[in-house]
């Protein structure tokens, strides 16, 4: 097998373990690459089917692209979608400019911790990947979260030999991230070889586009002439640019991720 | 960033004790081969001036703000980057014992390992237990780097006696490493140039070294393992999911599915999107599958091609690594998983308990302490599905937890004696059922019958005289006002016994029989006799076991196959020279004779009451 079918093939195991083992199980979609990748492997895992319901949380700051493309892809795949919006935070006026570490907490954490609640899903499908920054480098295929959906990161269960930790206590759920082991640029070469129809925020126009897509107001765009899936490639393949480069969270602070993912950020 | 091929990152995994300086050498690599983003090294800086620290090249890994601080890996770290044409993932793992569960994590997914040891600190306890469990998760290539030289002063005669000291521990581990590199992480020497300030040393870099490692071979054919994974029922189709561990699936095999051993063939490997169905798999791929029969399938069950069945029983033997904060002790119960497959099992036996940091055998150890090794054997309330991790890896390695959490690895041994007893489908066996204790105590009971309880066992081949001699015990102990009875062979199958025959399957499930039931009557206080071939010395161990050594006496009876065959009551020898159906233990089919029974006797040299009266002597001791 080449490197991208190993590595479709081991997603594909963990999407089923996670069908599997959890009772019940959402997945996030944030219209992004890695997620909409993800949502194209949990087809190929069930066959053409979507076996659980994705969750995407809208802040309302999304740049209003996404949405159109949520609403058109959902329609047109038979998507069940739960948007979950952290209504209260809202009404009361949260935005970036209260710090982006407590507007993402707001909008992101506890909207995706409320929707957590709601359904009371005991498993959240997240399509992050340790190449990203470092403390998702540090995650766990299935990652315990404790009843406040807090992360205990020094306190990590052991896999290996295939082995994840799928039972949990009342109360407590697990991120499964099927993708933790590919890279930007694998996800990339594997959208090439599927034909899996992007976002075209990737795509530049005016010579910049998105290389992570989030909030319009925390999310900037970078300089770039790649307007196809291949050109995007090419550019990976030399850029010395970090991926979440233009994502104004992760600047705020040293260890900004690792701050928002103890309390339950994705 | 470095070119990214389209192969497969060669992954390696960098272990050793804490404080040696693992961090510090994959991020001087990350650095020196121009594998950083813009900006990181600028962070680093950052971090570290806020912290009033020197430049730390570890923190270019150590990303947790607990480990910048403490300076120390909590958990492991996957860092990319290219040379010489090869993508690397270089995986670090903590030195610290307390993340001894977070370095398997990353050592399971290593092709490699660098195995790292400080040149002043010398081996220490991780530099061996790291090295242990390496090879325990199957990681067969090292490459060992001493580190920090320049605290010894670029020195050969220190270097030599470090490389001689690790290589002499790494071959009772059966590794040999493919290099033994002296260097220094944090002045860059010898990582990937040749250091000027060790000219005695010709041996290959680091990097040079890690070049030099050959790819991890695929498997050769190999026996086809398919474990269930879930059963996908979305339309009309009842999809069996799982992934190939082993060997090659093709469309149109007659598959075999364990335990149940019922049999079937493929009739189509699903795909989506439609037109991308393939008419094999090869291990590594996730299936879907139909069956042309609607068998009934579950998770955890095995699909197997029919010529290479795998092992099917309630019995393992393991070596098996601890990481549960209380010992794996005899009797506790865990729930045991291998692939998809889940069992409650409950420790039968540890044949021996090890330390992982010196190989060494503790003597006197009852249970395995954390962080430690040792042999086990595992009793399943459901029978397992398995190999022996020699022949398929894959199903040859198992999990166990305890509650909810991961608390040991175990690699299932080739235990002939073990696993030589068949699962036969159509028993019932028991499931969840805890042993009952009796109201009455042993003490009581001896106490009213005048004598303790015990197992008489008198094994040996047809004909040798077990029956004869257990007649005359019987009416011996009877008339001593011992409370006694006999289980012979022989009636056993007239009732209990009456499914089984002469296979050597059938004679080891007969003796398993006798044995439950001579401890049934053990336990009832009385003397047992057991008068019966057990060709195997497993069955019989597998007694000795359950009852207690304590109370139990083996007595091997023995005579040259010409007076064996005279007095064979049932014309079974003569059969058997007509007859290959006809299994005879000593004969045409095994017998074992024991190492080590209590008593043996030869029944053509010694009369039957001398013989009688030496057990009698022998067992009034115990009883009395």
């Amino acid at each position: 097998m080449d490197h991208l079918t190993t590595l479709e093939q081991e997603s594909i195991y963990i999407l089923r373990e996670a069908y599997g083992k959890i009772p019940r199980l959402a997945m996030l979609w944030s219209m992004g690459k890695d997620s909409t990748a993800l949502l194209w492997l949990t087809r190929k895992a069930f066959l053409g089917t979507v076996p659980y319901p994705l969750i995407h949380i809208d802040t309302s700051y999304k740049i209003p692209a996404m949405i159109a493309y949520r609403d058109r892809v959902a329609r047109e795949w038979g998507l069940e979608l739960i948007v979950g919006q952290n209504t209260e935070a809202l009404a009361a006026g949260m935005n970036h400019t209260r710090g982006r570490l407590v507007c993402c907490g707001a909008l992101k954490t506890e909207a995706l911790r409320q929707v957590v609640e709601q359904h009371r899903f005991d498993g959240i499908i997240v399509g992050i990947r340790h190449d990203e920054e470092g403390s998702r480098g540090k995650e766990r295929v299935f990652s315990p979260r404790s009843r406040r959906a807090e992360w205990e990161v020094a306190e990590q269960p052991p896999e290996f030999w295939n082995q994840y930790r799928t039972d949990f206590a009342p109360g407590e759920h697990v991120r499964v991230h099927p993708i933790l082991h590919w890279t930007e640029l694998d996800v990339w070469r594997y959208i090439e070889r599927e034909r899996i129809p992007m976002i075209d925020l990737y795509f530049a126009r005016d010579g910049r586009r998105y290389r992570s897509l989030g909030c319009e107001p925390c999310t900037a765009s970078c300089e770039s002439t790649a307007t196809s899936v291949a050109e995007i490639i090419e550019e990976l393949r030399t850029t010395r640019v970090a991926e979440r480069a233009g994502r104004a969270q992760d600047q705020e602070d040293s260890h900004a991720m690792q701050k928002l993912r103890v309390k339950g950020y994705m | 960033m470095a070119a990214p091929e389209l192969d497969a990152p060669f992954a390696f995994v960098v272990v050793g004790h804490v404080d040696h300086g693992k961090s510090t050498l994959v991020g001087r690599l990350l650095a020196d081969t121009d594998a950083l983003p813009d900006g990181a090294l600028d962070r680093v800086r950052r971090i570290c001036a806020e912290q009033h620290k020197a430049f730390e090249y570890a923190f270019l890994l150590d990303a947790l703000e607990e480990e910048q601080i403490q300076g120390v890996t909590i958990d492991v770290t996957r860092v990319r980057f290219g040379w010489g044409g090869r993508r690397y993932v270089i995986i670090d793992a903590p030195g610290h014992r307390e993340f001894l569960r977070n370095m398997i994590t990353g050592a399971a997914h290593a092709a490699a390992a660098i195995l790292l040891v400080d040149a002043q600190e010398g081996v220490q306890e991780q530099s061996r237990r790291h090295a242990y469990l390496v090879s325990f998760l199957g990681v067969r290539s090292v490459v060992v780097v001493v580190n920090k030289m320049d605290l010894v002063g670029y020195s050969a005669t220190a270097f030599a006696r470090l490389q001689d000291e690790y290589r002499h521990f790494l071959a009772t581990l059966g590794l040999t490493p493919t290099a033994v590199v002296p260097a220094s992480a944090r002045e860059g020497d010898n990582l990937l140039a040749r250091s000027s300030r060790m000219a005695w040393y010709t041996g290959p870099t680091v990097l040079e070294a890690l070049a030099a490692v050959p790819a991890p071979a695929a498997p050769a054919a190999a026996a086809l393992r398919l474990p269930v994974q879930t059963v996908l029922k979305f339309d009309e189709r009842r999809i069996v999911a799982g992934r190939v561990e082993s060997g090659t699936l093709t469309v149109g095999d007659a598959i075999t599915v364990w335990p149940s051993g019922h049999t079937a063939h493929v009739k189509s490997i699903e795909a989506w999107p439609e037109g991308t169905a393939p008419d094999h798999a090869e291990a590594g791929r996730s299936v879907g599958i139909t069956l042309d029969d609607q068998l009934f399938l579950q998770r955890g069950d095995v699909i197997t091609h029919p010529v290479s069945p795998p092992r099917v029983s309630t019995v393992v033997s393991a070596n098996v690594f601890w990481l549960g904060r209380e010992p794996l002790a005899p009797g506790q119960h865990y729930r045991l998983r291998t692939t998809t497959l889940e069992r409650d099992v409950s420790v039968f036996a540890i044949n021996r308990v090890m330390s992982a940091a010196t190989m060494e055998v503790l003597e006197g150890e009852g249970s395995i302490p954390r962080n430690d090794v040792g042999e086990v054997i595992l009793r399943a309330s459901r029978p397992l599905v398995f190999d022996p991790a020699a022949a398929v890896p894959a199903t040859g390695r198992f999990v166990l937890l305890d509650g909810y959490d991961l608390v040991g690895g175990g690699i299932v041994l080739e235990d002939e004696e073990l696993y030589r007893r068949p699962y036969a489908p159509e028993f019932p066996r028991s499931e969840q059922i805890a042993s009952v204790e009796t109201v009455i105590t042993a003490d009581e009971r001896a106490l009213a019958y005048g004598h303790r309880s015990h197992v008489l066992w008198l094994t040996g081949v047809p004909g040798v005289g077990k029956s004869t001699l257990a007649r005359y015990l019987e009416r011996r102990f009877f008339s001593r006002g011992v409370k006694t009875v006999v289980l012979d062979g022989e009636a056993l199958r007239l009732g209990l016994s009456s499914d089984l025959k002469f296979t050597s399957a059938d004679r080891a499930e007969q003796a398993r029989r006798a044995a439950e039931v001579a401890h049934l009557f053990q336990r009832a206080g009385l003397v047992v006799i057991v008068a019966l071939v057990s060709p195997f010395r497993a069955d019989r161990e597998y007694a000795r076991r359950i009852i207690g050594a304590e109370a139990f006496t083996l007595v091997y009876l023995h005579a040259p196959l010409e007076v064996v065959r005279e007095r064979e009551r049932h014309g079974l020898y003569a059969t058997a020279g007509r007859d290959d159906a006809v299994k005879i233990p000593g004969v045409n089919a095994p017998y074992e004779p024991p190492d080590d029974p209590t008593l043996a006797f030869d029944t053509s040299t010694s009369a039957l009451a001398p013989i009688g009266e030496a057990v009698i002597a022998a067992v009034e001791r115990q009883i009395r």
